[in-house]
């Protein structure tokens, strides 16, 4: 009787084998473990959507910025220097432009290139924005800035 | 009874025997998670460098113009294009400058297209081809997932120069001799500073065939002293001041002939007592020109005939492939014109897409909406500059000259 008695309480191996047949061992058996299979997943899983989320942000950004800067230093190279300066017209179109790719903390210069390589003829006009760049997860490795340099050449002769 | 309803799942049926299969459905749902993730960054990536290696092609081809246009030589348009490819990055490298092409832009609104033109002389475009392509393409940065390691850009664009054909239209009616003609602050005297001051704006940016020219009116427009009592045209009524050639007819003219007329307006060296220009006490008001006594223009404003010679020259001299423009300046409503030609005038030329420019002098509160209901029959680019001072006259000129074309990029 003792130990019939104490083979219900503490079953054998082959008891315990024959118990996980049945259903309701089973799935007591189990339980836990779809948590932690989530749990090891979850970190790929949101690395990559939110990666894409973030990266996806960063080339708008970037792509915004390319065509504010590149306008911008077109408008400035085609001015003639005898009535306005094409450093304050680039500013200026640049200005119109900014609030949308470039909030604060960006910066934005225009440099006239007009000595050494850019001697004559290849007077060009530079124009250079960064910003900040903050990632929206903070979860992915990311950049702490966006660039945009353009190159225009000057339509005419700087004094 | 209730056990044997559909509605009722087996609790050992098939989905409680796959509980904690997460990972093996993982393991293969990864790869598709990945393979979006990848398409989404490599095709942002994809545009990224794709409008770039645009804006690339953009700064080459206007590079190749003005190269070009310095000394009309192929070999600086390339020279120019090539070094401003070398400077700006697509996708952080150096692209390709392919090929640079010069020829014609066809200004037709319909079908505007590039055709290169090996005749130097005739050129007004650049076309210039940049890439990325082969060994120096664009690298993904997740394509590899689909064996997609990198992919070409390119970008194509012309720049081109339009030549203007630009007429002045001015008002020289007795309002605008207020005061004595010589001094620097007269209405007149101001006019003719704005008047050469818009013509050096245009001469320091020639393009090659620009034209220009010069309407005068007050009662009646002026004449060509060149052709003076010739009439101009073949259904002109004799005597018609609309038909004869305005004050400087439309050309490919120097700055000669311009400072000559130019200096011609109100030009002293022929006041006589009885014709002076300005008006000063009791002495005849005179508008215009002094040189001969059939040059009397008269003293009030009628703007029809001159504007109507202005749209005459351009249309018949200037092929819509010009940008066509009049620069329109009175100082006060047609109080012996008729408004409903002037009208009519400005809406033949918003028809053929001249532009009209409108300058207004509106000292003694007369009214600019005459002015402003000109340049909105005109094409669409126009814009009217009110001021109460003859002395804005040349910042409104200059004004309008900033705003004439000189290179666009397709």
């Amino acid at each position: 009787m003792r130990t019939v008695a104490m083979s219900a309480t503490s079953p054998s191996t082959e008891d315990r084998a024959m118990a996980l047949h049945r259903p309701a061992l089973r799935r007591r058996a189990r339980r836990g473990a779809n948590a932690i299979e989530f749990a090891l997943t979850l970190p790929i899983f949101l690395a990559l959507v939110l990666g894409v989320m973030d990266y996806g942000n960063l080339f708008a950004i970037q792509a915004g910025m390319d065509n504010a800067v590149a306008l911008s230093c077109r408008e400035g190279a085609l001015q003639d220097p005898a009535h306005a300066s094409p450093i304050a017209v680039a500013n200026n179109e640049f200005a119109s432009r900014a609030p949308m790719f470039c909030g604060p903390g960006c910066t934005f210069t225009v440099t006239p290139l007009n000595t050494g390589e850019y001697a004559y003829p290849h007077e060009a006009l530079r124009c250079r924005a960064v910003r900040s760049v903050s990632s929206l997860s903070g979860y992915v490795p990311f950049p702490s800035t966006v660039e945009s340099t353009s190159y225009y050449r000057l339509e005419w002769p700087q004094p | 009874m209730s056990t044997t309803s559909s509605n009722v799942r087996p609790r050992t049926g098939r989905w409680f025997g796959r509980r904690g299969n997460y990972s093996p459905m993982m393991g293969i749902l990864i790869f598709v998670v990945i393979g979006f993730g990848a398409l989404s960054v490599d095709v942002s990536l994809m545009t990224m460098a794709n409008l770039q290696c645009q804006a690339t092609a953009d700064a080459a081809a206007h590079a190749a113009l003005v190269g070009f246009s310095k000394d009309r030589n192929s070999g600086d348009a390339n020279a120019a294009a090539a070094f401003i490819v070398a400077k700006d990055k697509v996708a952080l490298k150096s692209a390709t400058l392919d090929q640079v092409q010069l020829g014609q832009w066809t200004f037709d609104a319909a079908t505007p297209a590039f055709l290169p033109e090996s005749d130097l002389t005739k050129v007004n475009a650049a076309r210039a081809r940049v890439s990325r392509k082969g060994p120096n393409a664009v690298k993904t940065l997740l394509g590899g997932v689909f064996g997609l390691t990198q992919f070409d850009v390119d970008g194509v664009a012309v720049a081109a120069q339009r030549q203007r054909a630009i007429m002045l239209v001015l008002d020289l009616s007795c309002s605008m001799m207020d005061g004595d003609s010589m001094s620097d602050t007269s209405p007149v005297a101001m006019l003719r500073q704005a008047s050469d001051l818009f013509y050096s704006y245009v001469e320091a940016r020639p393009q090659s065939g620009d034209l220009f020219g010069i309407a005068t009116f007050a009662e009646v427009a002026s004449r060509n002293p060149d052709v003076y009592g010739l009439p101009w045209g073949t259904n002109c009524p004799a005597g018609s001041a609309v038909c004869e050639e305005p004050w400087l007819p439309l050309g490919d003219i120097g700055r000669p002939t311009v400072q000559q007329r130019i200096d011609g307006i109100c030009d002293t060296a022929y006041e006589t007592p009885d014709r002076i220009c300005g008006r000063t006490g009791a002495v005849k008001v005179q508008g215009g020109f002094l040189g001969d006594p059939q040059d009397d223009i008269g003293t009030c404003t009628a703007p029809h005939h001159a504007l109507t010679q202005a749209v005459n020259e351009l249309l018949d001299k200037a092929s819509p492939r010009y940008y066509r423009a009049i620069l329109f300046m009175s100082d006060g409503l047609p109080n012996c014109g008729s408004q409903a030609d002037a009208n009519a005038a400005a809406f033949i030329a918003g028809q053929n897409d001249i532009t009209i420019y409108g300058v207004t002098v509106s000292k003694n509160g007369n009214d600019p909406d005459f002015v402003q209901g000109l340049v909105d029959l005109g094409a669409d680019d126009g814009f009217n500059q009110v001021a109460d001072d003859a002395a804005a006259l040349p910042v409104m000129f200059e004004e309008v000259a900033r705003r004439l074309p000189t290179v666009f990029t397709d």
